[in-house]
């Protein structure tokens, strides 16, 4: 009788979680096993592994015995951390975060329709397939008179062409993907929004207080969760994310960020790849980040009490 | 304190008319109740008095000057909601003081005022909750410190007690009385309730689809209804109300013909009398019991006859008489109200009886 329900439960537990696990298991911690595996090899070209070597990490933090090649591996991992932590810093607190809550702000305290329209055309750039995107960023910023932002420079406030990819690399891969990366927060937090039942609003104004103290007092408390949340999730996202400023920038070695290093040393094709082991070590250590991280804003944003239970008291 | 006016207010939400053409008059202090079913307008009317809405049309005075344009934060009104509409990130205290954070008022002298009406509703004990540890009657006490505090020209509750239970609803109404006589403050409440609207208000004003029935104190519309939804609407068990045909030889109901007396005008009409006026074993026609509904006090009663199928009250605990049994029924004839078949107006000086 006992055997019977252990082994059925043992058999509802492979049928009804099995598919899932090893879903997770395939896409999601395989990936990282291999990944710190590779990371202590020597892996390269061949794709042979001869020894199984810290070398790799010994080439970030000091000059390797490969002298040249050793110098300028560790050049590029410390540009490529800085340059990360400026693309994510700047990425999310101007877009994702700030100009999400903006946009759901205003968007919400439209009439509906107009509303809905508004938070559409933000969708857009998601809806489209990246090279479009890509693309028309590229048309934006092209450094000739060709480019819409050198059109509207110098043919509206006669001003001297830009190029942007060569003097502002950075401004354009924040400002490309923060204006896509924005609407996440956008939808998130207006359905937060919305969420806020509407007596609380209207409690607030009898109260005596204007837009801006509903806002303060009433919108931004009930985005605590979420606005920790967002910057949580896209931290995380931005850390890894090299999509936009490969098709924008391409190799370009002004936005080499950790994500875009990894992936050129790897698998970009005709363009120094090979180095797997090397681009696996930046990789984990990308991880390892990602966690701390993770972890550091749990803290921070105190989603413990969030979670705190009531104490309710019936008289 | 103020006294308030609705001058020929209509609200339309698109072609949809919330609100026909109402007005209304509220002494300074006067406790009324807006009553009516749900879709009615009284919560509409509610919030154009707070400013949350605007009128389409007419004007709404306080004191005799017009508040259409003032806004809802300049408006000095105080709301109580149904679902309380606390601030959940507030303490109790932060909550009760709020409304005075936009007034020029020192945090001291805020923090002292708070105090003094938390006392009054008993709520001392609980400044520095926060509302989700607050059981519903707590935060119901918070929510009318929240709207007293700032001393307001009007109270506006929002069926304050339609989310509490039935011992602690009695409590609260008569609590809220209390406080609202205590601080003869001009008081709108809104229910579907009208037992709340009965024992809480000065007067009743009976709203049914954008416009007002009937207004008056809870006894002139529970005894005068004016119109069959006010009779129909106010009294429970609610009263009886049976088509007839009125002609001279008296009104025929079913199968059986009423005397009347006074001038009944000939043409359609309902005859209404209420479950405790009708007489049981007197003068009157044969009728079988259906249901019989023990209430405690009395026994509720449904019976069928030739006059089709009324409603009685008998002031007994235990029911006298169970399911079949024949009995005689008669009106009381002072209590029968007439009205008119084809407006649903009441037909003054007239009466009927078995």
């Amino acid at each position: 009788m006992r055997a019977s329900s252990t082994r059925r439960q043992a058999s509802n537990f492979a049928i009804f979680l099995g598919p899932a696990l090893a879903f997770l298991v395939a896409l999601l911690v395989v990936p990282i096993a291999v990944d710190l595996v590779v990371a202590f090899t020597d892996m390269a070209q061949t794709v042979t592994v001869d020894e199984f070597t810290t070398k790799q990490f010994k080439k970030i933090v000091r000059v390797s015995d490969d002298s040249l090649l050793g110098f300028e591996l560790r050049g590029s991992f410390y540009r490529a951390l800085t340059l990360t932590a400026i693309f994510v810093f700047f990425t999310l607190s101007i877009f994702n975060v700030t100009f999400g809550l903006v946009l759901a702000l205003t968007t919400t305290a439209l009439p509906d329709r107009l509303g809905a329209f508004f938070r559409a055309v933000w969708l857009l750039p998601r809806m489209a397939p990246s090279v479009v995107y890509a693309l028309l960023w590229i048309w934006v910023i092209d450094p000739t008179e060709r480019g819409l932002l050198n059109q509207v420079l110098v043919n509206l406030f006669g001003l001297e062409p830009v190029n942007m990819k060569l003097d502002h690399p950075m401004t354009v891969i924040v400002l490309s993907n923060g204006f896509i990366g924005a609407s996440i927060g956008m939808l998130i937090l207006t359905s937060s929004i919305r969420s806020i039942p509407q007596h609380l609003f209207y409690a607030a104004r009898a109260d005596g207080a204007g837009s801006l103290s509903i806002i303060r007092h009433v919108v931004m408390p009930a985005l605590r969760w979420p606005l920790s949340y967002i910057t949580v999730f896209q931290t995380l996202a931005l850390l890894v994310s090299f999509e936009y400023i490969f098709l924008i920038m391409g190799p370009s070695r002004s936005t080499m960020t950790m994500a875009m290093l990894a992936y050129t040393k790897t698998l970009a094709p005709s363009i120094g790849s090979g180095l797997y082991a090397y681009g696996a070590a930046i990789t984990l250590i990308l991880i390892v980040i990602g966690m701390v991280i993770a972890l550091l804003l749990y803290r921070l944003t105190n989603m413990k009490s969030l979670l705190a239970q009531p104490r309710i008291e019936v008289h | 304190m103020a006294r308030v006016d609705l001058k020929n207010v209509t609200k339309d939400w698109g072609t949809a008319k919330a609100i026909d053409d109402i007005s209304l008059s509220l002494e300074n202090g006067e406790f009324a109740a807006v009553l009516g079913p749900s879709g009615c307008g009284k919560s509409t009317t509610l919030f154009m008095l707070a400013g949350i809405y605007l009128p389409t049309s007419g004007d709404i005075l306080f004191d005799g000057a017009r508040v259409n344009d003032v806004e809802a934060r300049d408006r000095n009104v105080g709301i109580v909601f149904q679902s309380y509409a606390l601030y959940p990130n507030m303490t109790v205290l932060q909550n009760i003081t709020f409304p005075l954070r936009f007034k020029e008022i020192s945090r001291a002298d805020a923090e002292r005022s708070a105090r003094e009406i938390a006392e009054l509703v008993e709520i001392e004990g609980l400044l520095d909750r926060r509302p989700n540890q607050l059981s519903g009657g707590q935060q119901q006490r918070v929510a009318l410190a929240r709207a007293l505090v700032k001393k307001p020209n009007l109270l506006l509750l929002d069926e304050p007690l339609s989310n509490l239970d039935a011992t602690l609803r009695l409590s609260m109404r008569t609590e809220i009385r209390r406080l609202q006589r205590e601080l003869g403050v001009t008081t709108v409440l809104v229910t579907h309730d009208q037992i709340e609207a009965m024992t809480m208000a000065d007067r009743i004003v009976c709203m049914n689809q954008g416009r007002i029935e009937q207004e008056g104190t809870p006894e002139a519309l529970y005894s005068r209804p004016e119109t069959v939804f006010a009779a129909s609407f106010i009294g429970s068990p609610p009263m009886n109300l049976l088509a007839g045909e009125a002609s001279d030889g008296g009104i025929k109901v079913g199968e059986a013909v009423l005397d009347t007396a006074g001038d009944v005008p000939p043409g359609a009409v309902k005859v209404g009398i209420r479950p405790e006026h009708i007489t049981v074993n007197g003068e009157g026609v044969q009728a079988e019991i259906l249901i019989a509904e023990p209430l405690g006090r009395e026994t509720l009663y449904t019976a069928r006859s030739v006059l089709g199928t009324t409603r009685f009250l008998e002031p007994t605990s235990v029911p006298r008489f169970k399911v079949g049994d024949q009995v005689r029924l008669g009106f009381e004839p002072e209590h029968t109200i007439l009205f008119d078949g084809n407006h649903d107006r009441r037909l003054e000086g007239v009466r009927a009886h078995v």
